[in-house]
């Protein structure tokens, strides 16, 4: 039987597109699979490789790819990439439960991120019907939020209703941290840059750093003191020209300084309210 | 309409039941959230001095630091500053040199030194380190 040539060309150039496609679909599942195994293994930043190879043969990958690309960015701490890919997972899921996994995987990263409007707006976008673990899960997001944009009053009412309501003793613990006002606005910048303006050291006393307080009144006496020294035995305009640019920039210095100092103290005691209120919600957890 | 309900159901049941149940470690992966990073400079390289006079120097910056920088708003345009450039440069070439070139610093720490420098990104100030 002697076959045209050309249909033999044909045929051949068939065969040989058709054996590549398959070859090259093999070689994408296997991309996928050792990805998978890597992923499963915990070495995050090779499964990412090749989770990012498979997406550029497949750009319409499955959602799981997204949300494990997203965990790998997550364990990576890279919290902006990670956030984009669980966005792409949430997107791509069709299950509600899956969705609303990847929008509290979101959400996490843009805590983590410090852009806790962000996550507010995200978290916001879940149902209020939620019961049971999600319901808790979404408040105690929501109290995270709050407590990063300084609302603290929502951030006690998310923080008490992530305890079961037969948990009334850690309930009322919660609310007795929240409703102390001195862990979250004491001691107050501007009172203590004013206190160090009228008398240098007195800001730094009353925001408790002792050592800065002490540092600041000797300072700025002694300098005061070379003053009056100084206007004694010379002149009084001696004295000004000499020392009154001195006690000006060290007297400054201190209420400039002071201000800060209040704030890291005040941050400080946030930070303390926000860990026990924390270790209040993990004892109630299993 | 008993479709609708069915459905209605179905994503209610489907949000509420779901296996995400809060563990104790989901809560506590959150702390440190509002930690306050505060470091102050230790300044490590001060406190290892190979000889007398780097002693006497370090002592001097040490308490300058400690006790009236410490105390003054930020006036120096420059990363290193002043006083740990001088530092660094009698510790790299000996106390003459270092004199010299720390009175060459003063000299061009002012805002007319802007355009010759880059800005360091971590503090925003004139980028000028020891070479």
């Amino acid at each position: 039987m002697t076959v045209n040539p050309n249909a033999r060309k044909l045929l051949f150039i068939l065969f040989f597109n058709i054996s590549f496609i398959i070859v090259a679909a093999q070689s994408l599942s296997q991309v996928l699979q050792v990805a998978n195994q890597q992923y499963n293994a915990g070495n995050y930043s090779m499964a990412l490789k090749e989770y990012q190879r498979y997406l550029f043969f497949d750009s319409n990958a499955a959602p799981e790819v997204y949300d494990h690309i997203g965990s790998c960015f997550q364990n990576l701490n890279q919290f902006d990439k990670a956030a984009e890919y669980y966005d792409k997972a949430f997107f791509t899921y069709s299950s509600n439960e899956l969705k609303s996994k990847a929008l509290f995987n979101k959400v996490e990263c843009m805590v983590y991120m410090r852009d806790f409007g962000l996550a507010l707006a995200e978290i916001l976008s879940i149902s209020d019907t939620i019961t049971g673990d999600v319901y808790y899960k979404k408040e105690f997001l929501l109290g995270i939020c709050y407590f990063g944009m300084d609302d603290f009053d929502n951030a006690k009412i998310s923080f008490v209703n992530c305890i079961a309501s037969c948990d009334q003793i850690k309930r009322q613990k919660i609310e007795k941290i929240f409703n102390r006002k001195r862990n979250f606005y004491s001691p107050n910048p501007k009172t203590a840059s004013t206190l160090s303006m009228c008398f240098p050291g007195l800001g730094q006393f009353y925001s408790g750093d002792i050592r800065n307080g002490l540092n600041s009144v000797l300072l700025t006496s002694g300098l005061a003191l070379l003053g009056v020294r100084i206007a004694l035995n010379q002149t009084v305009y001696d004295a000004f020209f000499t020392v009154m640019p001195w006690i000006q920039r060290y007297y400054q210095g201190g209420y400039i300084r002071t201000e800060t100092i209040a704030t890291q103290k005040r941050a400080s005691n946030r930070s303390k309210a926000y860990e026990e209120t924390l270790n209040l919600i993990a004892e109630s957890k299993n | 309409m008993l479709q609708r309900i069915i459905f209605t159901i179905t994503l209610f049941l489907s949000f509420n039941f779901v296996s995400q149940a809060q563990s104790k470690a989901d809560v506590m992966k959150f702390r440190g959230v509002f930690e306050v990073h505060n470091h102050p400079d230790s300044y490590e390289y001060a406190k290892n001095a190979k000889n007398e006079v780097q002693v006497v120097f370090s002592g001097l910056f040490l308490f300058y630091k400690y006790f009236i920088s410490s105390q003054d708003r930020a006036s120096c345009v420059f990363h290193p500053s002043c006083s740990v450039y001088a530092l660094q440069k009698i510790q790299k070439n000996g106390v003459a040199e270092g004199a010299l070139a720390t009175f060459d610093r003063f000299c061009r720490c002012n805002a007319f030194s802007a355009k010759n420098y880059e800005t360091y990104q971590g503090t925003q100030l004139l980028y000028d380190p020891v070479e």
